[in-house]
């Protein structure tokens, strides 16, 4: 390895630890499995100090992805795998498994903060290395996705450090408000007695403290804090500045070709594939590798935890659309699972047509209507309508209506609803608004903006704010709205572009239409 | 903290990390939340009735403990949140 050479022995000191790291981490020679496979891949062993090593030295460079590859391709210039008798071809494996792992996290990391892509993306290593691509090429100033994404580290570390410090005074004030409360009630009792007693009381306390907020109550309140800190800081104007970037990101991304395969992914490390350590991801550190590589897919919906505190957090935002007094939303939520289509039809009747309904009510009779004339199948949440018949349905109540299935990218809302004559739009999608089995309906509303983020309205009679009956929850993309609707941030939209548009042309929406979206 | 952070800093991937950072017990934004929710009960109860709610605890009686704290603090996880909220905002 470096013994003897006095050049190697100069080496950076990470370097050599890197390696030393390795050498000692490798199974025994004695040791027949070894980490290479048969096929001269790595096996789970390999995988394993490949991850251990990765998680070391990241820690050490304090989640420097550049200062990692650096060391990486440092400790391999030092290797002499023409050496037989030396372990070196493995450690070289280990070594370049550790680099691909530091590329695809760096571009992960950076793509995701662009992106929202893991809300609905592959997260493949081939689908991250393309987005990365496609957004690089988007910005019009040169990034380095290394420094980006060490950047991104390093919030969180410094926000780690931010709670740490409040968590080190939050326990000195709560122990010193128990200590009090002992003393009070144990005025007699000897210090040491008290101390015991103390002891005992913070064990309590901490198996109080998962009884009192279960997992999911945590999420909610630290996603609501966080999604609140976020609206601050878009009131105060900080990300004004990214206006571009998320127009000329969203764009890129809704053609066609570009879009992201509709799986909701999860990497595992484990299954690290060894092509991902391939030859191509070694070209460079400022190149993004064109392969193709295999990753496990798993495909999970997306779900995000519920947030109940949108409502009221949105007293406080200014959201630049016109008023809707003359059309305030009428929302209603499905009672069963195929009644997707009577309630979004129920709900635009309501707040655009011409008479004023029971909401409710009118969902139901259009629920009967629709199941007599074979419209749902209520059994399996199924529209097996055609659309020339809802359009038929729309027009005896004076809704004229024409239908696309090329028009759900953001770009294509966008543009529809810049339009003022245009009307809302019923959609066909599935529940997370994906091309996918797209069997549910929902009202889309218009687009709005809110200090420079655009945001789609929708009216969803899965999806609402708690209290209205839905089921499906509003998730960290979305703000919920008291009227029932929620706004949906442009930049996760998942850019669907097969889902059925019914546009609606009445009459009468058509002469207060000024009062609705901008 | 404030200063050092950059424009832009809370972005998606913070929040998605904060928020995976949840499934472990000893990190710091559980910490934060376990000492907030505490902290809130100490400061909000009657002395008397932290008596009652220590004795509960004592006897291992979770649930009574609970139902003591969500019955004395009405509303008792959105106080947390707009506690969370505040330092959050403060500190992000």
């Amino acid at each position: 390895m470096i013994e003897g050479n006095p050049i190697e022995e100069m080496a950076d000191p990470q370097a050599t630890l890197m390696l030393e790291h390795i050498n000692a981490k490798l199974p025994d020679e004695e040791d027949e499995k070894g980490i290479i496979s048969e096929r001269g891949r790595l096996n789970k062993e390999g995988r394993t100090l490949v991850d251990d090593v990765y998680s070391e030295f990241f820690k050490r460079t304090n989640g420097n992805y550049r200062e990692v590859l650096n060391i990486c391709k440092e400790a391999e210039s030092l290797l002499h795998v023409e050496d037989t008798d030396s372990r070196d071809t493995e450690m070289l494996k280990v070594l370049r498994s550790v680099r691909g792992k530091i590329v695809y996290h760096a571009h992960k990391t950076w793509a995701e903060k662009e992106m929202f892509l893991d809300k609905f993306g592959d997260e493949s290593a081939s689908n991250i290395m393309s987005y990365a691509k496609i957004l690089k090429k988007d910005k019009s100033i040169d990034i380095d996705i290394y420094e980006e994404a060490t950047r991104i580290e390093k919030e969180k570390h410094q926000l780690d450090e931010a709670l740490s410090i409040e968590n080190l005074g939050l326990e000195q004030q709560n122990l010193k408000l128990i200590e009090e409360d002992i003393k009070t009630i144990a005025t007699e009792t000897p210090e040491n007695e008290r101390q015991s007693i103390l002891e005992g009381l913070k064990s309590k306390l901490k198996a109080f403290s998962e009884r009192i907020m279960e997992p999911h109550t945590r999420r909610k309140i630290v996603a609501g804090a966080l999604a609140a800190a976020s609206i601050t800081s878009f009131v105060l104007g900080y990300i004004s500045h990214n206006k571009n970037d998320i127009k000329t990101g969203t764009q890129t991304l809704a053609k066609a070709e570009n879009q992201p395969k509709n799986t909701h992914v999860y990497y595992d490390s484990s299954e690290l594939p060894d092509d991902l350590y391939a030859e191509e991801y070694l070209t460079g550190p400022e190149e993004i590798p064109e392969v193709d590589l295999n990753f496990q897919v798993i495909e999970q919906q997306t779900k995000s935890p519920p947030l109940e505190i949108y409502q009221e957090k949105n007293e406080s935002i200014q959201i630049n659309e016109v008023s809707q007094e003359n059309y305030p939303p009428v929302y209603v939520a499905q009672t069963f699972d195929g009644q997707c289509g009577p309630a979004s039809i129920a709900m635009l009747y309501s707040t655009f047509g011409r008479e004023k309904f029971n909401v409710k009510t009118k969902m139901q009779d259009i629920t009967s209507e629709f199941i007599e004339k074979k419209y749902i199948n209520p059994d399996k949440a199924d529209i097996i309508s055609t659309d020339s018949q809802i359009i038929e349905f729309l027009s005896n109540e004076g809704f004229q209506a024409t239908t696309s299935y090329e028009f759900l990218s953001f770009e294509n809302i966008s543009k529809y609803f810049e339009d003022p004559k245009n009307k809302p739009v019923i959609i066909n999608v599935n529940s997370n608004y994906l091309n996918e089995n797209t069997d549910h309906w929902a009202l889309l509303m218009g687009v709005t903006e809110i200090d420079g983020r655009k945001y789609i309205r929708l009216m969803d009679p899965l999806r609402s704010e708690k209290g209205l009956g839905a089921e499906e929850d509003i998730d960290v993309r979305m703000i919920g709205m008291p009227d029932g609707s929620f706004l949906f941030d442009a930049r996760g939209w998942p850019g669907v572009t097969n889902g059925l548009g019914i546009f609606i042309e009445n009459q009468s929406v058509a002469s207060k239409d000024s009062k609705l979206m901008h | 903290m404030n200063n050092n952070l950059q424009i832009g800093k809370l972005s998606d991937k913070l929040h998605e990390m904060i928020l995976q950072d949840m499934d472990f017990e000893d990190s710091e934004v559980n910490r934060y939340l376990d000492n907030q929710a505490l902290n809130l009960i100490l400061t909000t109860l009657s002395l008397q009735r932290r008596l009652e709610f220590y004795q509960l605890l004592g006897n291992n009686d979770f649930n009574s403990a609970k139902v003591l704290v969500l019955n004395d603090i009405p509303d008792f996880h959105k106080k947390l949140l707009v506690k969370v909220e505040d330092k959050f905002q403060k500190i992000l």
